[in-house]
């Protein structure tokens, strides 16, 4: 009975000196190196889960080409989140401004804060006649849904970044058709900073510095 | 012994045929008595007073809730005590192969022999396909008997051509916590200890460095404050985890996809681990982690957010169940302002690597050599 517990207390130190040996703690490997390696071993498939678990609704994105074709992407639509699209709803002819109490009646929710005061209007960003679409500085149009293509005629940089995918976020998945939150998801246009607000959750306090060990 | 040592030097179960494996630390039917008085006395042990990050001077507060805790510790010993005696009886009924057992009593039964062979299960690296599937079904019947939500634990393995990495942009972060909220909802933390696995700090413009000596890790004020930066950390999951190699039984290894994991249960709680990682990724559990049943979230994997146990160690995995099913962990899907990029390494059009190509990257404690693949980059 005892015998076997005592080869075990022997082999133990023994077993682990031999993994130690083969696996000294010292052997390194870089990221990259891996990456190299397996890129080589294993080329990533182009299908690694069936499309239909890893693609949003069809109906709720739209295409969009960038630089190349081969780097095409897909945007979040942004119609049918809008409070009150489409434009021609009311506006059926073109953008008016009657009086501030009519403004703060029916906008009375926007307060524009883009830009150093004064620099932008609505007509800025809005078409003056057919009121559905968005107006490029440059001149055309832009559909809301298509609202990057306005974005970037300033923000070349954010936009450049977003199409690349260092910027704004992918929608559920890593994997599957790119589909891309539009810029309008997550930023207000009428006030694009981000605003002040409490944290979601107040959490357990941590000092790295005192921490010995950790919880 | 091929087995063994197979095992013991890092091997994955596909390297051998699993038949051939028995596992040398079964103690014979005899010794489980000792077995078990000797386990429940070592959790005993395992209180939070031993804790090193005690403050040193605690308040009232504290003190009530220490006490509080120390009052659950024991009556969740008392319970776990109750029911491995319970289990013995029924194992030594089993043992003598008294055939009269009564009706009543047949739920109380399997219940033992189901904890009997949780008890023994090998490791999940050298477990057969098979014997996954029977452990999963043993573990949802297990939960289903203490009238628990029924989970789905899946084994799904790393997927070839996969290697997961994330970015991190400080300067769009904002410190607004909605990653740390999320994680805790999908990875079923603790919500007794206030467990998280990723922690969130703030940093004076200017001051940061990599050890984080003066980064604040307990703000609570409206955010983003003017002058501050904000970063998230959790696992890295390095590429030479000093975590894995410091596991005395081979409980946490690095799957092919490069997530560390660990299977809870195989870990005795040593917390080697967790001194050994160089991030504070690691997080112990010093009591039965407390979940509300309607907050469970049922779809789990086997080496991610399935129910832990007291003594264990856990910490984040990419949110394994998430990412091998090719969904963005829950952290990046939460966050409000886009400041986290997850993908595949591998793949040279993905974000990530758009990130590494572009941006100007550095990582935590780089000079330790652990190469975590978890990038902080700014605009
Ligand atoms: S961050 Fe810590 S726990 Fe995670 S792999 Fe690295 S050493 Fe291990
Ligand atoms: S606490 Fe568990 S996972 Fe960590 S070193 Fe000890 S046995 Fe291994």
């Amino acid at each position: 009975m005892t015998r076997p517990l005592w080869l075990l207390a022997l082999l133990f130190p023994t077993l682990q000196a031999c993994k130690i040996a083969c696996h000294p703690p010292g052997h390194h490997t870089s990221v990259h190196d891996t990456i190299q390696k397996k890129q080589q071993s294993s080329p990533p498939s182009s299908r690694l889960f069936p499309e239909s678990t890893t693609q949003i609704n069809p109906k709720q994105t739209i295409p969009v080409r960038w630089d190349a074709p081969s780097r095409d992407f897909f945007v979040h639509k942004r119609t049918p989140h809008l409070k009150r699209y489409p434009c021609s709803g009311c506006h059926d002819d073109k953008m008016r401004y009657d009086s501030p109490e009519r403004f703060r009646a029916t906008h009375g929710d926007i307060s524009l804060k883009h830009a150093p005061l004064g620099t932008l209007q609505c007509q800025s960003c809005h078409q003056r006649k057919k009121m559905d679409q968005l107006a490029l500085p440059a001149g055309g149009s832009a559909s809301f849904d298509h609202a990057h293509q306005l974005c970037a005629s300033c923000h070349q940089s954010q936009a450049r970044d977003w199409a690349g995918g260092a910027h704004g976020k992918r929608v559920s998945f890593w994997y599957g058709p790119r589909t891309l939150e539009s810029c309008t998801s997550c930023h207000n246009p009428h006030q694009p900073l981000f605003p002040k607000k409490w944290p979601k959750i107040r959490y357990r306090p941590f000092h790295p510095h005192k921490a010995r060990s950790n919880r | 012994m091929s087995r063994t040592k197979a095992f013991l030097f890092g091997q994955t179960a596909e390297h051998q045929p699993p038949e051939a494996y028995t596992y040398p630390l079964l103690p014979p039917p005899q010794s489980t008595q000792a077995t078990f008085a000797s386990h429940s006395s070592a959790s005993a042990c395992a209180t939070p007073n031993s804790c090193s990050c005690q403050p040193p001077k605690p308040t009232n507060a504290d003190t009530q809730h220490e006490a509080l805790i120390k009052a659950d510790l024991q009556e969740a010993e008392r319970a776990d005590g109750i029911s491995r005696r319970e289990m013995l009886q029924h194992l030594l009924i089993g043992v003598a192969a008294t055939a009269a057992v009564t009706s009543g009593c047949s739920e109380n039964l399997e219940k033992g022999s189901l904890n009997w062979e949780e008890y023994f299960k090998k490791n999940y690296r050298v477990m057969t396909a098979q014997e996954r599937t029977d452990t999963v079904q043993r573990l949802e019947r297990l939960a289903q008997m203490r009238n628990e939500k029924k989970p789905s634990i899946q084994t799904k393995s790393a997927i070839p051509g996969v290697l997961y990495g994330y970015a991190f942009n400080i300067s769009k972060c904002k410190g607004y916590m909605d990653c740390v909220e999320a994680c805790i909802k999908e990875n079923n933390l603790d919500r007794k200890s206030g467990m998280q696995y990723i922690r969130m700090f703030e940093i004076e413009k200017g001051k940061f460095n990599v050890n984080l000596d003066h980064a604040d890790g307990t703000y609570h004020h409206e955010v983003p404050a003017a002058g501050h930066v904000y970063m998230g950390t959790q696992c890295f999951q390095c590429e030479n985890p000093p975590c894995v190699t410091v596991c005395p039984v081979g409980a946490t290894w690095k799957e092919d996809d490069g997530i560390v994991v660990i299977d809870y249960d195989w870990c005795i709680g040593c917390r080697y681990c967790q001194s050994a990682c160089p991030y504070w990724a690691r997080r112990f559990n010093w009591h039965e982690p407390v979940v509300p049943d309607a907050e469970v979230n049922p779809i789990q994997h086997y080496l991610g957010n399935r129910k832990r146990k007291k003594g264990v160690m856990e910490k984040c995995t990419f949110c394994i169940q998430r990412s091998r099913e090719g969904k963005l962990p829950a952290c990046a899907e939460a966050c409000p302002t886009g400041a986290r990029v997850f993908g595949n390494l591998l793949d040279p059009n993905s974000e990530i690597r758009y990130v590494l190509a572009n941006k100007k990257v550095f990582r935590l404690k780089e000079d330790l050599g652990t190469e975590p693949k978890f990038w902080y980059f700014m605009d």
